[in-house]
């Protein structure tokens, strides 16, 4: 690996925090968009919000585990 | 909820855009997805610099990063299409419109404001799948009310036409 001076795997790791963080606050004010603003009894919203949570929270604890193996 | 009923006011309809519209958004977002880790996979494969500048497991954390961006782009897409949503009753036209983050917009029309009703289907696509807009205009000075592609938009004219002939007698 070439030596940029500064660790790169610990830059990735605060990218993908970044990432995740900003993901999740952005996934989170769209899920309160559709609670607060869909129609009320509406299933198929909720799948929607429920699906993208649950790929997004997948992805993430997927990217944690990369980052504990290799750099922990 | 986004919008109060009156009492005694009914629901006739409830539109959103057509579907093609945001199926076309997802079609981009599902190329972008497969082609951007094909050239990765392809650049790791051929080229030289991308094996000596990352670890395999630097590409693979990077390539999440981009799958959840991905996720998020489309989650917002499908917000977009899912939360604009037109509503028809017996008394009023009733119009939700998500411009923005924190930026929401419901518009109320009263039946019996609207002096003419316009629909115009535009291009090949919208030919195909029975899209179009429907233009909606009102006495006096205020601006005109449109549903862009709205789904069967001559069927939607004559319910509302109905509804106002309903509510005249």
């Amino acid at each position: 690996m070439v030596n940029l001076g500064i660790s790169l795997p610990i830059i990735l790791s605060i990218l993908f925090l970044l990432v995740f963080m900003g993901g999740g606050i952005f996934l989170w004010v769209l899920s309160y968009h559709f609670k607060k603003f869909g129609l009320p009894g509406d299933k198929r919203g909720r799948w929607f919000v429920s699906t993208y949570v649950l790929l997004y929270l997948l992805l993430s604890i997927f990217g944690l585990l990369i980052i504990y193996t290799f750099i922990f | 909820m986004a919008f109060q009923l009156r009492p005694s006011e009914k629901v006739l309809l409830i539109q959103r855009r057509h579907w093609f519209t945001v199926f076309v958004e997802f079609l981009w977002i599902a190329l972008l997805a497969i082609l951007v880790p094909l050239v990765v996979f392809w650049l790791q494969i051929s080229s030289e610099i991308l094996p000596v500048l990352f670890d395999e497991w630097m590409i693979v954390l990077l390539l999440v990063m981009y799958y959840q961006l991905i996720l998020i782009i489309s989650f917002t897409f499908l917000a977009d299409y899912y939360l604009d949503i037109w509503v028809v009753t017996d008394q009023r036209l009733i119009r939700i419109e998500l411009r923005g983050f924190f930026n929401r917009l419901v518009t109320t029309m009263n039946l019996n404001r609207i002096q003419d009703v316009k629909v115009s289907t535009k291009g090949f696509f919208a030919t195909l799948f029975t899209y179009g807009d429907i233009k909606i205009q009102t006495a006096g000075t205020e601006a005109e009310f449109v549903f862009f592609h709205t789904p069967k938009p001559q069927e939607t004219k004559n319910l509302i036409y109905k509804a106002l002939n309903r509510r005249v007698k």
